[in-house]
């Protein structure tokens, strides 16, 4: 009887939201507007034509909006609009993660009316009523009702990271990324991604936005946690006999353990993981959440643990059980020799008498469009899928040869494109900051080392100077080498 | 140019039995002597099932052309005879089929020589003669043959358009030079003659799928370099060189190797491990001069008047034959001498013919060696998961060293479904690296360990995958005869060379 009035409660104020706008309040809904520009990964200095890309966001205090990442990346002006409103304001991208696909943007304060900022709920259950929140052709607020439908562990859209996510079945088609999700005037979630077909959006929620939230508020950022290892259910009988854990329930094994992460000390390839910070995983790394039930291992990292926390670790190794502690590690994509650049950053680069120069990442070779594996050079991916069979250490990257733009001074090298450097001017390259070290030191790069041959190619020392003000003059090059801070590792 | 040794796959250029629509025929005597020489190939193949080894493929049954030449002897395409499992030839204006067996077959020139034991076949055949030169461009040339679906000889005519260096998409891997005719080439008649002067100066062979009026045909020089290839009784192929090299155009790079002003050549980058040349000349060598033809900066030597890349010379040759070059080595010039004979290069991957896929089978998974048909059978599978590596290794293995300490790279090809297997998905199309921690070289090493009865578990590891496979012996053992009933296995394996 109690659940019964409970329902009709929920129901009565979901039709209220439904229909009446006043009541509800004003959510602090805003429509974000975003002009965005790519750089050319093939031509580094360049950047492609602009773009625009419209989403929502939502106010979390009187003069910042949460959206995500996503909505704002690579942006080179991001506005808002309040509905039924015409003014754009400018925003500045306060914060953006990738990994968990949220941004915070900040507006000038006095720059909008007072809003009262949305608070954040709690947790939402399976087929919990909410409101999607997004902004109609006419400027005005249009409010949709939906029920969550799924609540587990599944890919981002737009990055090769998984998340726990909410589900929503909704009534109307979302259009927009970055719709706020409400329940009981409290932020639920934003839209991540909307499919049409089966009418679902999925949905960015507790407990990262909170987290990330607060996390915002104290420098420096720290982002989400990683676990540093790369797993695998153990199901297979026979291997379960094989590591000696036959008797045992549960347990996944480990097969590779990062490299230059706590995780790289401590875990060992066929490590079978028991117990994480105290939960008991199946042979599938499924545990048993206090707020969500059975869930996947990785929410117990990314979305209960927090980088630099210790989590005390039950594995067996050969047979023998024993407890560890493992340190978690933040963004594992500085160490990686082949970064995956998410955010399609500029990358570092150099031109050297019309010879281009950068570190391989992920961007670059996505560049290729659909089925981009299928048309990269096979030596690059298999660069990026084993390290190359390299033993490679943090830091390290993969120095490549994009392009060489045609002029007197490299003739007969008009045709290398995507091939690998080693030396410059006879000494090793690790990445770009040993290519900037050798620039400085020499003044100019003239000898070449490629990957797979024991020859140079030579450029002429006393050419180099006037070759590389006319390269820069004719290919209108604004400036031939672009090195970043140094990144601060994890 | 780096990169100018077999790189795999070649864009396919697709070869298809090529029909030559009927037009006037001017020439009366050209078709009269081709009534007594071009005769039509009635053929069945069928190839090893390289997705499933221990079966075959569909029988395939087509038509071609081929010609008679002195000695009895019937030229034609080896893409024709391949895979042959039934062989017939028939001659114009004659209702009869008599047997064919291929005497040899070059697989990487893609020519064929068939002998036909009823000497009753021969009478009134007129055997074709070579021309003593190639056409030049523009020279009008007829082509003979027989098209899909007709009995009759046909003739066509068209102009020479091009001589030049092109794939031949039989092997997938071999480059060679090619006349260019601009007739209207269609599907139906590989193998036929392309006459100039009623002499033959070429073989039809292959088209282009995607351009209208252009067809290939196989020149004097390739035809006659086989014909004395087989006269020691066998076919040996064309020597490699196996050098990749890089023009020396730039000034900056002559210099850097201390070449003076009036000396030219190319910069050697690459020795193959397989080639003729690999004791013999050095990585950083500068080859200025092939058999005395002085070698330009962009790696082309003239020939009576006509500039060519070097390569043609060695097209000319042998096995077992001399080559001779000069190169620039620490500063000084150096005379090299060294016989053409190769090695057989495990590492280049031809398409395979007329040879039975090898495998071997444990508890239900599926071993092979790495083959260019295997890849052919993962790409129609829409590139499945670990493909990379095979595409990276059937590149690179030997410029990036991975070739070393084994003759062959051995994929798990397919899992036979059987509950001993269930888990093991993820392993597919991954490159065995060792057994139980024995490095794995060919498939004869591999069956020897995953038999072994010493072990309770076979551990096995895959070339970029740090996860191992674990395969409890005694399980896989007592699987493989259900499992070799429920999929029609008879044999547990075809260990091929490694036997």
């Amino acid at each position: 009887m109690k659940q019964c009035i409970a329902i009709l409660m929920m129901v009565a104020s979901l039709s209220r939201i439904g229909t009446a706008q006043e009541e509800i309040g004003d959510p602090g809904l805003v429509g974000v507007l975003v002009t965005h520009q790519q750089q050319n990964p093939y031509l580094p200095w360049k950047s492609g034509k602009s773009a625009n890309r419209n989403g929502y966001g939502i106010f979390i205090s009187s003069n910042r909006v949460l959206t995500t990442e996503h909505l704002v990346r690579n942006h080179t002006l991001v506005e808002i609009r309040r509905p039924r409103e015409g003014e754009k304001i400018t925003a500045t991208v306060e914060i953006a993660d990738h990994r968990l696909n949220l941004a915070i943007l900040q507006v000038e304060a006095g720059t909008t009316h007072a809003i009262p900022p949305v608070p954040l709920a709690p947790r939402s259950n399976v087929d919990d009523q909410v409101t999607i929140f997004q902004i109609d052709a006419d400027n005005d607020i249009q409010a949709v009702e939906a029920s969550v439908s799924r609540i587990g562990v599944s890919h981002l859209s737009d990055a090769p990271y998984s998340l726990l996510t909410y589900q929503l079945l909704s009534d109307l088609n979302i259009r927009n990324e970055g719709a706020p999700v409400v329940k009981n005037g409290a932020l639920i979630g934003i839209v991540m991604a909307y499919d049409s077909g089966t009418r679902i959006a999925v949905v960015i929620s507790h407990p990262f936005i909170p987290r990330f939230v607060e996390d915002a508020a104290t420098l420096p950022y720290k982002g989400p946690a990683s676990a540093g290892f790369v797993w695998r259910a153990l199901l297979d009988p026979a291997k379960r006999r094989f590591l000696g854990v036959d008797d045992i329930d549960g347990g996944i094994q480990v097969i590779s353990a990062t490299k230059g992460t706590p995780s790289g000390d401590v875990l060992r390839s066929s490590d079978v993981i028991l117990t994480w910070g105290g939960h008991t995983l199946d042979n599938l790394g499924y545990y048993e959440d206090s707020d969500y039930g059975r869930l996947e291992l990785s929410h117990l990292v990314k979305g209960r643990g927090s980088p630099g926390e210790t989590v005390p670790v039950t594995i067996v190794r050969e047979g023998d059980t024993m407890e560890i502690d493992l340190v978690l590690s933040g963004d594992l994509d500085p160490l990686a020799l082949v970064p995956e650049n998410v955010r399609a950053e500029r990358a570092e680069y150099l031109v050297e008498g019309g010879l281009i120069i950068r570190d391989l990442d992920v961007f670059f070779m996505r560049a290729r469009g659909g089925d981009w594996r299928s048309k990269v050079d096979s030596r690059l991916l298999h660069f990026y899928h084993s390290g190359g069979g390299l033993d490679h250490e943090p830091g390290d990257r993969v120095v490549i040869l994009t392009g060489v733009l045609p002029d007197p001074i490299n003739d007969g090298y008009h045709n290398f494109r995507n091939e690998v450097l080693t030396t410059v001017n006879g000494q090793h390259v690790r990445n770009m900051t040993d290519v900037f070290r050798i620039a400085d030191e020499k003044g100019s790069l003239t000898r070449f080392t490629l990957y797979g041959t024991d020859i140079e190619l030579v450029l002429d020392c006393n050419k180099i100077t006037d070759a590389n003000l006319r390269l820069s003059e004719s290919y209108r090059i604004p400036e031939l080498r672009f090195e970043k801070q140094p990144p601060t590792m994890p | 140019m780096l990169g100018s040794i077999h790189k795999f796959p070649v864009p396919a250029l697709m070869a298809f039995m090529i029909a030559i629509p009927s037009t006037a025929v001017r020439g009366a005597s050209v078709l009269e002597a081709g009534r007594a020489s071009v005769i039509k190939i009635y053929v069945t193949n069928s190839k090893g099932d390289f997705a499933m080894p221990w079966q075959m493929d569909r029988p395939n049954s087509g038509t071609g052309t081929g010609f008679i030449i002195k000695g009895r002897r019937i030229l034609t395409n080896a893409h024709l005879v391949a895979d042959v499992q039934f062989l017939q030839v028939q001659k114009s204006d004659d209702s009869r089929r008599y047997p064919a067996t291929v005497k040899f077959v070059a697989h990487d020139c893609d020519l064929a020589m068939l002998e036909v034991a009823d000497a009753e076949f021969f009478e009134e055949t007129r055997p074709l003669r070579f021309a003593n030169a190639l056409p030049t461009l523009n020279d009008e040339v007829l082509v003979l043959g027989y098209p899909l679906g007709g009995e009759r000889l046909s003739v066509t005519k068209g102009v020479v358009s091009r001589l030049s260096y092109t794939s031949y998409s039989h092997s997938g891997v071999d480059q060679h030079l090619v006349l260019q005719v601009d007739a209207a080439i269609n599907p139906g008649n590989s193998g036929g003659p392309v006459i100039f002067r009623g002499k033959v100066v070429g073989l039809a062979f292959q088209g282009l799928a995607w351009a209208d009026n252009i067809g290939y045909g196989i020149p004097l020089p390739v035809l006659e370099r086989f014909l004395k290839d087989v006269e020691d009784g066998k076919y040996d192929g064309y020597p490699e060189l196996g050098v990749a090299y890089l023009g020396m155009r730039n000034p900056a790079l002559r210099s850097h190797v201390k070449l003076s002003d009036d000396q030219t050549g190319v910069l050697v980058h690459y020795v193959d491990p397989f080639g003729a040349g690999k004791d013999y000349i050095l990585s950083g060598d500068v080859l200025l001069e092939i058999d005395g033809y002085a070698i330009d900066n962009d790696g082309t030597i003239k020939i009576d008047g006509e500039r060519v890349v070097f390569a043609e010379v060695l097209e000319r040759l042998q096995w077992g034959d001399e080559i001779n070059f000069k190169v620039w080595r620490h500063n000084a010039a150096v005379d090299l001498q060294f016989p053409l004979d190769n090695p057989t290069d495990p590492f280049l991957y031809r398409n395979l013919y007329d040879t039975q896929p090898e495998y071997f089978i444990t508890g239900g998974l599926v071993f092979s060696p790495l083959t260019r048909d295997y890849m052919r059978t993962l790409k129609r599978s829409g590139n499945p998961q670990n493909i990379n590596q095979i595409q990276y290794l059937s590149e690179y293995s030997k410029i990036d060293g991975h070739y070393e300490n084994r003759d062959a790279f051995i994929v798990l090809i397919r899992r036979l479904a059987h509950p001993v297997n269930t888990y093991m998905n993820h392993f597919l199309h991954g490159i065995v690296e060792s057994v139980n921690g024995q490095k794995i070289r060919d498939l004869r090493m591999l069956s020897d360990a995953l038999q072994s009865t010493d072990n309770e578990y076979h551990v096995v590891r895959f070339l970029g995958l740090d996860e191992m496979l674990v395969i409890d012996a005694e399980a896989a053992r007592r699987a493989d005869p259900e499992i070799f009933a429920t999929y029609g296995i008879r044999h547990r394996e075809n260990l091929g060379k490694s036997q």
